[in-house]
């Protein structure tokens, strides 16, 4: 509860500025002064691809898709929706062979993922490997047993089920990729707000999902990943926590709050040494000022006065 | 199956912290001008002076409007109201705010999104201004504490920040004035003579936060010295900051006043030569926001 008031909350509208422009800008706010990123920043703007991949999805071009979906992997292999919109467009190409891996990366970074969990059988099926596709029916057919039949889901689970069979049999369904709509940035802009307000109410699981969701529309931006990482550091998940602070940082490696909040992390860990590097590169990269490294210097100060 | 509706929003070239809770739409207003704001003289004390840099230093507001760079001005420019404050989610359009979200504290959330107009502090509120009634430091408290998740403030910086507010008065001939470089070197004088005023006053917190409010003014600066040539004035703004920072946690009045002095023999006049060629300009502006200059 201590931290939770700490919760760094960076502007929409400066998340609005960023994913119109190289997120590799991103400084993850604060007072002016942020530095261009590092050479090893990645080579593509992973947010500017992501849009690009689902602009050329909503046209049919899945080439052009599986180019700009496969430069988001290369740079945040945990984000889902990248990953299963890739698998998509790959189906889109009929080349079920190079849909599978994606498809499971997409379903172990979000196991939630109907349409993914769907997609995954009938491409076992149409690839010939009859167990693994009747295995994955029966992880489908397991969602809608744990929801009774009777959950919203569950006509799309039985939609799911029959596009297996129809697969099972030696046909091709006529469903693939998501269901799901990618709404218009306003719309995400009410999903962000939604989520930090819930994190502000210590409600981390209500906010995971809804970061998650928020994945879809605005692609791997570093600030929905450093929230990630934070809703999930917050329930003692620190693999998890690390694994999306790492991705915000390899998206935006001079991204404030990142650098922060992966200090404090680590600092948590027992890594006295890591929280001191990130609070190095903070002091570097706050020439003006910045409260993420005056709140970071602070916890590792107080570290140190209640380890004496 | 998948439906694309990415709309996009209206744009700048890059992205500028002078930007960040404004309508994109409304860019070249930010940029170039505030509303006019004609402080009574009479109640213009060394403390009102202080007040007005705490107002816009966003350490005064402290937990997560600080790390987003807000501060009192964000939502009340020139301590009236920002008619182009936008945050999508808080806001229902420009120049509304919805007070009660959990998204700034939950203290004050009533999980209803309920949007109203900005207020301009220059007209009569809800709020009492009678000194007398120290309503006001009352209602700042609030603000700060409850609404904003800030730290405790001092009641020195309580009478700064309340003094600063009942001397903020509508300009009967214009309504609203260039947002100039001089309104940030005025700041700049402000966060620090006022810093000096509040550790004469006892409140080094308060001292403190205006030293982080200064250099979060200077790298307000230094971002629109957008020029080629101005790679060595943007230099020594860092170089001054940094200097700035060792006084951030332990603020001296004599160091403060040095500093002060050096900023305005070596730096005021670099910057005011520069200005035409900078983001304050708002020819620059116009070239900036049509993507034909780019930051260097």
């Amino acid at each position: 509860m201590a931290n939770r008031s700490r919760f760094a909350l960076i502007p929409l509208a400066l998340v609005l500025a960023l994913v119109a422009q190289p997120v590799l800008s991103a400084g993850g706010g604060g007072g002016g002064g942020a530095e261009m990123p590092s050479m090893s920043a990645p080579q593509y703007d992973p947010v500017a691809e992501y849009r690009k991949g689902a602009e050329a999805y909503q046209a049919k071009d899945y080439k052009n898709a599986v180019k700009a979906f496969q430069r988001v992997v290369s740079v945040v292999p945990a984000h889902a929706p990248a990953q299963f919109l890739l698998a998509s467009s790959y189906i889109g190409l009929g080349d079920y062979k190079k849909a599978k891996k994606p498809l499971e990366l997409a379903i172990k970074a979000d196991p939630n993922l109907l349409d993914a969990q769907r997609d995954l059988g009938v491409t076992y099926a149409k690839l010939g490997e009859t167990a693994k596709a009747q295995a994955q029916r029966g992880k489908v057919a397991a969602l809608k047993a744990s929801c009774g039949g009777t959950c919203a889901q569950a006509p799309a689970i039985d939609a799911a089920l029959a596009d297996i069979d129809t697969a099972l049999a030696g046909a091709t369904p006529v469903a693939f990729g998501p269901s799901r709509a990618i709404s218009s940035l306003a719309s995400v802009d009410a999903a962000y707000v939604d989520a930090v307000s819930l994190i502000n109410e210590g409600k981390y699981e209500p906010a995971i999902a809804l970061l998650q969701d928020a994945l879809w529309d605005a692609g791997p931006h570093p600030d929905l990943l450093t929230y990630l990482g934070f809703a999930n550091r917050k329930l003692q998940r620190f693999d998890t926590a690390t694994g999306w602070y790492g991705a915000a940082l390899t998206v935006a490696p001079n991204h404030r709050g990142a650098l922060e909040y992966y200090g404090e992390l680590k600092l948590e860990r027992g890594d006295r040494a890591g929280a001191l590097a990130h609070l190095a590169r903070l002091e570097r990269l706050c020439g003006f000022g910045c409260q993420q490294a005056d709140q970071l210097r602070g916890q590792i100060a107080g570290s140190r006065a209640s380890a004496l | 199956m998948l439906t694309l509706a990415v709309t996009a929003t209206a744009n700048t070239p890059g992205s500028l912290q002078a930007l960040v809770w404004t309508d994109r739409e409304h860019a070249r207003e930010v940029l170039v001008e505030q509303p006019a704001t004609c402080l009574d003289p009479a109640m213009l004390t060394p403390l009102a002076r202080a007040g007005e840099a705490l107002f816009n230093a966003p350490a005064t507001l402290g937990g997560q409007a600080e790390r987003a760079g807000m501060s009192c001005a964000g939502c009340h420019a020139n301590g009236r109201r920002s008619p182009w404050f936008r945050l999508d989610g808080v806001s229902a359009g420009p120049g509304t705010a919805d007070v009660s979200s959990s998204f700034f504290s939950p203290k004050r959330a009533n999980g209803r999104f309920d949007p109203t107009p900005i207020p301009d502090l220059a007209l009569p509120g809800k709020v009492s201004h009678d000194p007398g009634s120290r309503d006001l430091e009352r209602f700042v408290r609030g603000l700060i504490v409850e609404e904003f998740s800030g730290d405790e403030p001092s009641l020195v910086t309580l009478s700064a920040l309340a003094s600063y507010v009942r001397a903020v008065r509508v300009c009967r001939d214009r309504a609203s004035e260039p947002r100039s470089l001089g309104a940030d070197l005025q700041l700049i004088d402000a966060g620090i003579t006022g810093a000096i005023e509040l550790l004469r006053l006892g409140d080094k917190t308060g001292a403190a936060k205006l030293v982080k409010g200064t250099r979060f003014r200077l790298g307000l600066i230094n971002e629109r010295m957008i020029g080629r040539g101005q790679a060595k004035l943007r230099r020594d703004l860092l170089a001054t900051s940094r200097k700035l920072s060792e006084l951030q946690d332990n603020p001296e009045a004599d160091r403060l006043a040095v500093w002060l002095q050096g900023f305005e023999r070596k730096l005021k006049p670099a910057l005011a030569k520069a200005e035409r060629g900078s983001l304050y300009a708002p020819a620059v502006v116009d070239r900036w926001l049509s993507g034909r200059l780019e930051n260097s």
